[in-house]
This record gives structure tokens, sequence and C-alpha cells, in this order.
């Protein structure tokens, strides 16, 4: 097989059609939300989410479910925001868009694979700031919800040599990382690093695309990436992985990430890691039933 | 069009409940398993003609019996958990990637011996279940390796019952049939262990609180202690674990049940994932994995 380059990432990229036009989705929302709580529009985002039912509607879905703990139902998006607040509606909405411009017909690998790891990884990411006292935990959450869009980038362009890639990992038990660094020498961590700037998505979104597999190699430490980092991990091993089974174990301790989120939060020492990932393992659940009904509008 | 119904809420009594089980005993039940533990503070409920969770709650902070009441509660959340290949995702742990990784550590050693503990074995499905294991890893990633299985539990009548290596077709639900054909024998009582299977085990009789015969249990390189700290104080619990500490070889393994945990108990070990389970390490000789 001819290992891909970067080059021919991006001359396929370019010609796509349907990953490109989620920009003209998300920018106005990333735009509208990046100002300042006080001079944002309410109105003007209502009408932006409201203006596709089939996404509102899943948004609802969304903001209804045990993963956000809403003491009480809501039924609009301007209930929504007032409930849950600006920033998780639009965590919820770009969640929904971003699963919904996902191919559905490949047998080698289910996209749903992908989205639970990522709406799981997300969740999971804003969770762990909150208890390490993460500054603005919530700002994290588009960062890991897009870690492993190169693996979406990998599968709509190169879908016969991914195919192979996937093979390879099950066989093996091993990631889709190391199958890919092994067949291609290029990873999703490239190719969805290309991508993001293709959409100029912000900096810290693409320090997480690009060095999730290998935060100890980056210039400087970052919290960012860190925490995304931990929780990409720890979804891998609480069954939300992107391939069936790693045969593999995780010293958090010894864990670079870790190390890094310990020197920069001192709750890090003090989070009981057991249960947090008992705690987990609730919303694992959850993520689980949300992304098969926004996939394929079942009930969960 | 999908649907937007609400998720049911706890009832506030039934989490302060899981959390004084979790301070109390280590043993945690997340969100989604709350209908489980619901269901069992129901049959204390019931037993003791409550009428409520609240009651219940009560009963479990301020009776002047706590103690025991706690200990009834803990008895109905583990009741019935045990048979054999209970833990998958441990069993996996072990066999995918532990066996593999302390082959490797003694490549270039003259002992190729393993030692494993199932302590607060019971009835003993844990014990043949690592049997089982074992005796297939020695086929492939041990080729050429021998271990034993020291199996031990307080309860004289347990152990009489777990050498007799006798399960019920319930017990063996989970055992794979080819295992199932390769390593047991149908009777009429159940699936009975074949003499190989039995021979890997070793049952004894110890009180883990019994410091004298504690410190001798020396150089294991995994241990399983599944859902019987649970019962000990906080004293006696870290007693304990010191003890397993002590007893494995650096760089092994310490197993809990699924939702136990050893937080605020033990610091020297580390906390490890796998696929599915957690497990504590102690920590290898100068760091090397």
């Amino acid at each position: 097989m001819n290992p891909l380059t970067p080059d021919l990432v991006k001359e396929r990229l370019s010609a796509m059609k349907d990953i490109p036009s989620l920009q003209k989705f998300i920018q106005p929302l990333l735009e509208c939300l990046g100002q300042p709580l006080e001079s944002v529009d309410i109105n003007q985002i209502t009408e932006l989410i409201s203006c596709d039912k089939a996404i509102a509607a899943q948004c609802l879905r969304m903001a209804n479910s045990a993963l956000f703990s809403l003491s009480q139902h809501v039924d609009s998006i301007r209930g929504a925001i007032v409930a849950l607040g600006l920033r998780r509606v639009r965590d919820i909405v770009l969640s929904c868009r971003i699963i919904s411009i996902t191919p559905r017909d490949y047998a080698f690998f289910h996209p749903e694979r992908l989205w639970r790891h990522s709406l799981g990884c997300a969740l999971v990411t804003r969770r762990l700031g909150r208890r390490l006292d993460f500054p603005d935990a919530d700002k994290v959450y588009l960062a890991a919800l897009l870690h492993d869009i190169g693996e979406l980038v990998n599968l709509l362009l190169f879908p016969q040599e991914f195919s192979e890639v996937v093979e390879t990992a099950a066989a093996e038990h091993i990631s889709l990382y190391d199958a890919e660094q092994s067949l291609w020498q290029l990873t999703h961590c490239e190719t969805g690093l290309l991508l993001a700037e293709l959409w100029g998505l912000p900096s810290e979104v693409n320090d997480a695309i690009a060095w999730h597999h290998r935060i100890e190699a980056m210039p400087a430490d970052s919290p960012v990436v860190a925490v995304v980092t931990v929780a990409d991990q720890l979804c891998r091993y609480r069954g939300l992985g992107l391939v069936p089974y790693e045969a593999c174990c995780l010293a958090l301790e010894d864990d670079p990430a870790w190390q890094i989120l310990r020197s920069h939060f001192p709750s890090a020492r003090r989070l009981d890691l057991a249960r947090f990932t008992m705690e987990m393992d609730s919303y694992m659940e959850e993520v689980r039933k949300l992304v098969a009904a926004l996939l394929y509008g079942a009930q969960a | 069009m999908l649907s937007t119904a609400e998720p049911p809420r706890a009832d506030p009594a039934l989490v302060e409940i899981r959390e004084l089980v979790y301070r109390v005993a280590g043993i945690y039940q997340p969100d989604h398993k709350l209908n489980f533990l619901q269901e069992r503070c129901k049959r204390r409920v019931d037993a003791l003609a409550m009428k409520s969770l609240d009651e219940l709650l009560r009963c479990l902070t301020s009776r002047f019996d706590r103690e025991e009441q706690l200990r009834l509660l803990l008895n109905e959340i583990t009741v019935g958990e045990t048979c054999l290949f209970r833990n998958q995702p441990q069993l996996d742990a072990l066999r995918l990637v532990i066996l593999p990784q302390l082959a490797r550590a003694r490549q270039n050693l003259p002992l190729r011996h393993l030692r494993v503990w199932s302590a607060g074995c019971s009835t003993g499905e844990e014990a043949y279940t690592l049997g089982i294991v074992l005796l297939e890893a020695c086929q492939f990633a041990l080729s050429g390796w021998t271990f034993e299985i020291v199996a031990t539990d307080l309860n004289e009548r347990s152990l009489q019952r777990a050498e007799q290596g006798v399960f019920s077709e319930y017990s063996s639900r989970n055992v794979p049939p080819e295992f199932l054909a390769k390593y047991f024998v149908a009777e009429s009582a159940g699936y009975t262990a074949t003499p190989q299977l039995r021979r890997t085990i070793n049952f004894r009789r110890l009180n883990l609180l019994d410091n004298a015969r504690m410190v001798f249990m020396k150089g294991f390189d995994v241990i399983f202690c599944c859902n019987v700290l649970i019962y000990f104080g906080g004293e006696a619990k870290r007693t304990v674990i010191q003890h397993f500490f002590n007893n494995l070889q650096a760089g092994g393994y310490f197993f809990l049940g699924h939702s136990e945990s050893l937080f605020g108990v033990n610091d020297q070990f580390s906390l490890v994932h796998f696929p599915g389970a957690t497990a504590y390490r102690k920590p290898p000789v100068g760091g090397a994995a």
C-alpha cells in the first residue's frame, strides 16, 4: 500500500463537500458564543439552531438526557439555553450537527463507535475539568469532541486503506493510531489537523487533535491537551474505544498527561480516580443510548 | 421524532445510602446501578417492616445496631455474585496483559514459576476460574512455566465445598463450552472439576486478620480479593491491605471487586486501568514497567 501523504490528504479534502460545509454551520456558533455573555444575542442563537428542525429536536433530546441532569424537562431551544447556559447548548448543538454529517454504511467501521467515543470523551473531559477546578472547563468540550476528527477524515477520504487499518488494529489488539503509524506513517492526528486548519478552529482544539497521542513531544505543557488525553484514554479503557479491545494497561500516575494535570492542578492529587472511573460507567451507558438516538432516531 | 421524556431522578435517601456504603465499605454503585442498589435496599426495608428508604437511612446511621444493619445491607449488595468466569474484563487483563508482561520481565530468569492468591475464595469459583486461565496460558504466553494458586477462606464449610469442586449449571453458565468439556465432568450434581484442574489449587483456611500467618504469605505475583474487604473496619482494612502489599512481588497486581476502591486506605499501590477493569499495582523495582 502506498503510504498516505499530507498533500494527498489536502487534495482530497479540498474536493470533499460534506465535511467542509460543516464550517458554515459551526463558524457562526463559535463566533457568537466566543463573545462576552452580555453581548450575545440569544434570539439570534435560538434562530440559528431552530432553523434546522431535525437538529433542534436532537438538541432537545440530548439536553433532556440524564447526562445533563436537568431538574426540569425543557421543550424549546430557548428553554434549554435558560436551563443549561449558552456554552452547554453550543456544545450540544455542535455535537448533534457534527454527528449528523456522518456516513452510516461502512461495514468495517461503524461511525457510531467514533461518536460514542468522541461524545463520551467530551463529557468526561468536562467532568474531569470540573473536578480539577479547571478554569472554564466547558471550553475544552469542543477540543475533546473533535480530537479524533481525523478518523472521520480517514474514513471518508480513504475508506479502502482505512479498512485495512481497522482490521490490523482489531487483529493485533492495538490502537488505530498504532495501526496507522505502522501501515501509513501518517495518523489521524495529522489528517485531523489538516481539516481543523481548513475550518479555522481555535488553537487549543487544533492542539488536542494534533497531540493527544504524544503529549510528551509538545513544545510546552498544555493542560487542555492533557485533560483531553486523559479523558480519551479513560474512555478507551471503559468500553468506548474506537476498536473493540486494546491489550494494554494505563497507570495514570506514570502518564505524562496526568503528570501535567497534577503539576497544574493541586486537586488532581486528591481526586478519587477509582470512583471517578466507576462514575464514568454511568454516562458511558447514557452516551451509548444517546448516540444511537442521534444517529438513528431510536428511542433511548 | 426523538423522545424527550424526562429521565427519573434518584431518591436523595438512596444517594445518601450510596455515599455511606462507599465511605464505610469502599464499594460504589454508579448512577446506572442505582436501581440495583434500590432493589437491595428495598429487601432490607421489607425485612425490617419499614416504609421508606429514609427510614432505612436513619437506621443505618443512628440506630444502636447500625453496624449490624449495614453488614446485612452489604450482604444483600454482594449476594449472588459468585460464579465461574464472573468478571471477564479482570480475566482478560490477566490473560492478555499481565501474564505476557510477567513472561517478558522474567524471560532471562531461571525460575519460571507464578503464584496467584484467591483471598476470601468462598466456594472456590474464582480459584477454579484462575486455574483454567493459567492452564490455558501455559500452552501459549507462559509456555514452559509452572504455577500455583493458593485459595484461602475463613469459613471451613465453604472451603470443604470448594475442595469438592462441584458447580451447578447456574454457577457454570459463563464458562466457555470448550473449557467446560476440557476441565469438568458433567455429573448429576453438576459439573465436577477434573483432577488436572483441582491439582492447580491449594486450599487453606486463613483469617486475613491473623497477622502472624499473614506475614508468611509471601511472593505472590497476583492477588484477587473481591468483595471481602467491605466487611472490615477502617484500621483492620488498612492492616490487611498492607499485608497484601507486602505479600506481593514488586510489580505484582492486586484485584478488588468490580465496585470496590482503595481510595483513602492505601497510597502505596498505583491504580492501573485495563479495558473494563482496574487493579492496583505494587511499584516495580526501579520503576520499570
